[in-house]
């Protein structure tokens, strides 16, 4: 599972919180990749011891210890050196790792574990390495003696050793350092502890065969003496030490490895006061007088005061303790107690007897419930083959991972929620762009108005023409109406026809007119006995009516927006005496008349001309 | 805040909230868009209707009774020069009398105002004749005159005897006749 570094792109950072996210990745439904090594439901124990290696397994559900797995002999190779050695090299130079035999048969064994937890949201794989030897204790360089940022101070340890010690000789891959912040070993500050880096190659390879597989393989290299230590000095039960001592000098702590023996301080109350580490096994074979001496330089005690003396070691049946009978005898009220570690537990706390060194182990699962009061407590789960913060880093936390969930969740539902949106919005649109309204082009209007414009422009003048063009007085029609008043033989002679059309009232638009006619002749008084029709308006107005039937010309026919006046005049007025008539005539024509008919149309007859205005 | 968890958010819900808003918001805009246009075409739709309605409405007014085909001749006729129209016109139907019924005896352009052509405001021209012939004859020219040239309305008219004390000369009738030729063409166009 390869992680990006913290500083890449956010963009690549939330694909692969994505892909973390994933259920198939199970990180977010497996809470054990993010549990410590001790807290995994399986748990695989290596105590090393120098070249030794033992095994255990261990189930915190049953809290049941069992023999673990042989672990197959590493061969180390730098990397691009394919013929490799039989034991791990150290050093500067290339990347050292597994040989691809060890890789597979380590992988092999992992695999065998991994099979018997299975899969699912429970499984997860805890191993532990417990480091007997090559513990280093290590003053800081001066810059970083003040150095209150403890957290720091630890990741320069990890990151860049040879920066926080001031030493640039030092070999980078040879140790793992931590920071000692518990412990006042005579000095002002904290100090460096490492063990040896050894196995680190072997701890990657766990890692990444972890990585691989899918499953939370969490590795971790304690040191076996911190972890001791860490369990000896907590409180116990009863809130007083496991070694809390009647002595008012305290104890001191003698762990023997093959190629180391630690020495630690504590005080009355069972409390790490210091630390000192030799470099070698003080054995067997050791005069009385030496052993002394060394404690007594190692210790920095007084002459007349030493507190208890416990030893411990975990291969006692095959070396012998050293021998204390010397410093019993210069200090009579000194106790001295030697204990096979693996027997301890069950000495000091009374449980019974388990097959691993639970001081080791029990230690850790302390610390992790909480603060016990021992400033050493959390020394013991120093794990020194960790991550460095900046490859740590790279994995997202589990509130990360499940918001990453939450927002595949969300862009899901956006997702679902805009393309439901958008097809709503898409399917009226297709629906609008379907219609027939769509179809219809705003010109096609316009051409169709334009088309109608010109329609009504031609129906407006058609009917300008035709109202113009009506028949309102005509010639023919005007010389109709005398032959219709007068008879052939009735008496009168016409001497004169005046016809004439006048304007009358206007009535916007409309204009109305009169049509006038005026007649004048003679009167032969005799036979002319019919004249009251010429003077009777109602006689006039159906004879005009008459002719306006028998002529089609019903424009002349009064209606109610006409007005008749007729007006009839006779009087005695002889013809004047010319040849053109017989005297006999001019005698029997002896009356004139007069006759002015006046036929008045009005603005609002449907006969009116329509005026300039209206068109 | 740790990068992992910026990366998440900001690429997990505020860029995908940032994108859904602007499809959103692009959606709408094209909604809105495609809307305002479709309730413009409905309105031309709609427009359009009312349009060919009232067009079929005036093509069947015009197409009815022959309203068209009279509107193109009484245009083109008023295009025609009046008094040549009138003379040829005039010529035709005298030319139909029987021979000596009818003379004509002056035409020429009315002077003075025309009362109905004043009051309308309607552009015309006057022409004013003399005849001198029977009573006949004359009704059955302006008859045929007025049938050919529909912008002539009757103004005057004026028929006294022929005031000669010859008898033969006394029966004939002397007309004086003023006709308003309305000029319209341009007006109604």
């Amino acid at each position: 599972m390869e992680l990006f570094p913290i500083d890449s792109p956010l963009i690549k950072l939330h694909r692969q919180a994505g892909r973390l996210s994933r259920r198939s990745e199970g990180m977010v439904a497996n809470r054990n990749w993010y549990n410590a090594a001790d807290r995994q439901p399986l748990q695989w124990h290596l105590l090393v011891n120098g070249a030794e290696f033992s095994s255990y397994i261990y189930r915190p559900s049953v809290d049941e210890w069992a023999p673990g797995p042989a672990v197959p002999r590493s061969r180390l190779e730098k990397a691009g050196d394919s013929a490799g050695g039989e034991q791990a090299r150290e050093g500067a130079g290339g990347k050292t790792r597994l040989s691809p035999e060890s890789r597979e048969e380590l992988q092999k064994v992992m695999r065998e574990l991994v099979d018997s937890i299975g899969k699912g949201q429970h499984a997860g794989l805890g191993i532990i390495l417990h480091m007997c030897d090559s513990l280093a204790i290590r003053k800081l360089a001066p810059q970083f003696e003040e150095e209150p940022d403890h957290d720091s101070l630890d990741q320069l340890l990890i990151e860049a050793p040879e920066v926080a010690l001031g030493d640039k000789t030092l070999v980078e891959e040879a140790t793992s350092w931590r920071l000692l912040s518990e412990v006042d070993s005579g000095n002002s500050g904290p100090q460096a502890i490492s063990i040896s880096s050894r196995y680190a190659p072997i701890v990657e390879e766990m890692r990444e065969f972890g990585s691989s597989l899918r499953l939370p393989i969490v590795v971790e290299a304690r040191s076996a003496a911190l972890e001791l230590l860490a369990w000896l000095t907590s409180p116990s039960e009863n809130d007083v030490s496991l070694i809390a001592s009647h002595n008012k000098n305290g104890s001191v702590l003698v762990i023997r490895y093959p190629q180391q023996t630690i020495f630690a301080i504590v005080n009355q109350q069972g409390i790490l006061d210091s630390l000192r580490i030799l470099p070698k096994a003080i054995g067997a074979g050791e005069e009385a007088p030496e052993v002394e001496r060394l404690l007594r330089n190692l210790t920095t005690l007084g002459d007349h005061s030493f507190g208890d003396v416990i030893f411990l070691d975990r291969a006692l049946s095959r070396t012998e303790a050293p021998d204390f009978s010397s410093l019993k005898n210069t200090y009579p009220g000194v106790s001295v107690r030697i204990f096979d570690e693996w027997q301890l537990p069950g000495v000091l706390d009374g449980s019974t007897g388990t097959l691993f060194p639970e001081s080791a182990f029990v230690a850790a699962k302390k610390t992790e419930k909480g603060s016990t009061g021992s400033p050493f407590e959390s020394a013991g789960a120093l794990d020194f083959y960790c991550l460095p913060e900046s490859v740590a880093a790279r994995i997202p936390d589990l509130r990360t991972l499940k918001l990453a969930r939450t927002g595949l969740y969300f862009r899901i539902c956006s997702v679902f929620l805009v393309s439901a949106w958008a097809f709503m919005i898409g399917s009226e649109v297709l629906q609008k762009l379907r219609s027939e309204e769509w179809q219809v082009l705003p010109s096609s209007v316009d051409e169709q108005k334009m088309k109608l414009e010109g329609l009504i422009s031609q129906r407006n003048r058609w009917r300008n023409w035709d109202d113009l063009l009506k028949r309102r007085s005509e010639g023919a029609v005007a010389m109709a109406l005398p032959l219709v008043l007068f008879g052939e033989d009735d008496g009168i002679l016409l001497d004169r026809l005046d016809y004439r059309l006048n304007s009358d009232l206007v009535e916007e638009p409309r204009v109305g007119f009169v049509r006038n006619w005026e007649f004048s002749g003679y009167l032969d008084p005799e036979r002319a006995r019919d004249l009251s029709n010429l003077g009777s308006e109602r006689k006039i107005e159906s004879a005009i009516n008459n002719l306006a039937d028998d002529l089609q010309s019903f424009y002349l026919a009064s209606t109610e927006e006409t007005e008749l006046d007729v007006t009839f005049q006779q009087r005695q007025s002889a013809m004047p005496a010319t040849t053109a008539f017989p005297i006999e005539m001019i005698r029997r024509y002896r009356a004139a008349f007069d006759l002015t008919i006046r036929q008045k149309v009005s603005p609002k007859s449907e006969n009116s001309l329509s005026g300039a205005s209206s068109r | 805040m740790s990068r992992h968890r910026k990366a998440v958010l900001i690429f997990g819900f505020v860029g995908p909230l940032v994108i859904a808003l602007l499809v959103s918001a692009l959606l709408l805009g094209v909604r809105s868009k495609v809307f305002a246009k479709y309730e413009l075409r409905s309105k031309a739709k709609e427009g359009l209707r009312v349009a060919t309605v009232e067009v079929e409405t005036v093509r069947k007014f015009l197409e009815s009774d022959g309203r068209l085909d009279n509107l193109r001749n009484w245009e083109e006729d008023s295009g025609k020069d009046f008094f040549q129209l009138f003379s040829q016109s005039l010529d035709e139907s005298m030319s139909q009398l029987p021979e000596g019924s009818l003379r004509r005896t002056a035409m020429g352009q009315a002077d003075g105002a025309s009362s109905i052509g004043s009051a309308s405001g309607l552009s015309h021209s006057r022409i004013t004749l003399s005849f001198e012939g029977n009573y006949q004859a004359m009704q059955s020219v302006m008859a045929r005159l007025e049938a050919k040239i529909p912008t002539l309305i009757l103004e005057d008219l004026e028929i006294v005897r022929n005031p000669s004390n010859n008898r033969s000369e006394r029966n004939i009738l002397l007309f004086n006749v003023t006709y308003i030729n309305w000029e319209i063409a341009e007006s109604v166009r």
